[in-house]
């Protein structure tokens, strides 16, 4: 077998290997499972490519890009794709004044809040943002 | 960085393999253009559990759509979008190539055009390119940086595309992976990895079975799986011994 | 490279026209490109200290441009809300498998094929100076 470099080798970017960039590391087998989207990791998709598109132009995807590879690399290991795609929107529509870190932060709450009322178990997890 | 406790902390990109009885409630209604079954969602959590993110999603779609930026109708149009778009348009495009030697030429040409003569727009984001296995070559794409692939035509990535694992592996090991993948290839073939670092977005065209004259393109089309337009598998005739 | 002062927002200005799709004809490159189909090239071992699209395995390896795929907005001013301007060459590189890993295990002729933007190029004579 060709020989990796470990998976454990620091992937801290600024000159050296980024966090993103994978390529020739040793991460075991591929899980081949499939799954299907939940709807808000449908919508997510669809957020990025509308606002990535011509008629919005809020951002180009080389920034989506930029924004998901600021991640450290505990975080990105774990992180789901689609929440490495929200937590990367977010980011960027407040990098472009599209919308405050404070509105975010108080919609959100507001957001649990009627879920929760609704009967649905809300998760009082934090995000690294 | 806020460094807070994430919720399902424990849970790393390789674990989301269980299988789990309950029923998810969300988006089946228009999302399988294909036959397979519903998959579970990517997350073992209970259906009506809201994760973090998922309260994320929402707070930013509502202030998009209460700022003006996008609406609603715009956001549910693109999900349509893509949910239209799956392998087995991708299957059509391979099957007609496979049929008709002047598209398949096309197609290798420029497919951007040749997907567009047949009522597929890929948009502005990315070019695509075609590959074509052959008797002493075998194609297999992948995006080491990201994620990049012709979601336009093949609908979005399956997990394990977008997988460390696979990303960081099929450079430096493509027999192991393909092995994995259970693609047998014949001892010579030459194996040819893309690593799609930039703007273009790869398509394989797999090699045509043998068995298979005189097949109309819809039978041709059942035997071409969305693995197969990855380089992760190779069509096969039913009940036959597949190896390219 | 720090990001630009942000817009506004993304409703009130629209973003510029789409990027057009890569042409192919050479007559079509508003540059000469520098290398042509099957030159031989090296990719710069240079550190990169930003968003970029050229992998770590990559770096400092020798290939043969395959295709010109022709002229790109540049991903690493993108990704900082820049026009992306001087738009960059973009080649496909082929690159000999046993000469990208330490041990690489499949065959002599097996290869790897990756887009890399001219300005992370050089002909061979430059890469010894």
């Amino acid at each position: 077998m060709s020989q990796p470099e470990r998976k454990t080798l620091t992937r801290s970017g600024a000159g050296g290997r980024a966090v993103h960039d994978v390529g020739g590391l040793e991460f075991g087998p591929v899980d081949r499972s499939e799954h299907d989207l939940a709807l808000w990791e449908k919508r997510t998709d669809a957020m990025l490519i509308l606002l990535v598109g011509p008629k919005k132009g809020a951002f180009k995807i080389d920034a989506m890009r930029r924004v998901i590879e600021d991640y450290g690399q505990q975080e990105y290991d774990r992180t789901e794709y689609y929440e490495k795609w929200i937590r990367a929107i977010r980011n960027l529509v407040v990098e472009q004044d599209i919308m405050t870190a404070a509105e975010i932060d108080k919609r959100m709450a507001e957001v649990a809040k009627a879920h929760a009322k609704a009967g649905r178990k809300v998760s009082a997890g934090k995000i690294a943002w | 960085m806020s460094g807070g406790k994430r919720d399902h902390g424990d849970h790393s990109h390789d674990d989301h393999g269980h299988n789990h009885g309950h029923d998810h409630d969300h988006d089946h209604g228009h999302s399988h253009s294909h036959a397979d079954a519903p998959h579970p969602p990517q997350r073992d959590h209970d259906a009506d559990d809201m994760s973090a993110y998922e309260v994320l999603e929402e707070a930013v779609r509502s202030l998009l759509v209460e700022k003006g930026v996008l609406t609603n109708a715009e956001i549910a149009g693109q999900v349509d979008l893509m949910d239209s778009r799956s392998p087995a348009l991708g299957a059509k495009v391979i099957a007609k190539a496979w049929a008709d030697p002047a598209y398949k030429k096309h197609l290798l040409a420029d497919t951007r055009a040749a997907l567009s003569d047949v009522g597929i727009d890929i948009g502005t984001l990315a070019d695509f390119r075609t590959v074509e296995n052959t008797p002493k070559v075998h194609n297999v794409i992948v995006c080491t940086l990201c994620s990049c692939y012709p979601k336009l035509l093949l609908g979005i990535p399956p997990a394990w595309y977008k997988s460390l694992a696979y990303r960081s592996r099929v450079v430096i090991d493509p027999r192991s992976v393909l092995d994995e993948f259970g693609v047998r290839l014949k001892p010579a073939v030459e194996v040819r990895v893309h690593d799609a670092t930039a703007d273009l977005r790869y398509l394989v065209l797999p090699m045509r079975p043998k068995d298979t004259e005189g097949w109309s393109e819809e039978k041709l089309a059942a035997i071409v799986t969305r693995d197969s337009m990855v380089g992760t598998a190779v069509p096969a005739v039913p009940g036959a011994a597949a190896a390219e | 490279m720090a990001p630009t002062p942000a817009k506004k927002s993304a409703a009130k200005k629209p973003a510029a026209a789409p990027r057009p799709a890569a042409k192919h004809a050479a007559s079509q490159f508003r540059t000469k490109p520098r290398f042509k189909l099957g030159s031989s090239v090296h990719v710069s071992e240079r550190s990169a200290s930003g968003h970029c699209r050229t992998p770590w395995y990559l770096r400092g390896k020798s290939g043969v441009v395959v295709a010109v795929q022709g002229t790109f907005h540049d991903p690493e001013r993108l990704a900082y809300h820049r026009p992306g301007l001087p738009e960059q060459i973009l080649y496909k590189v082929r690159f000999r498998q046993s000469d990208l890993w330490a041990r690489y295990s499949g065959l002599a002729t097996d290869h790897l094929e990756a887009d890399i933007y001219e300005y992370w190029l050089a002909s061979p004579e430059e890469a010894t100076r």
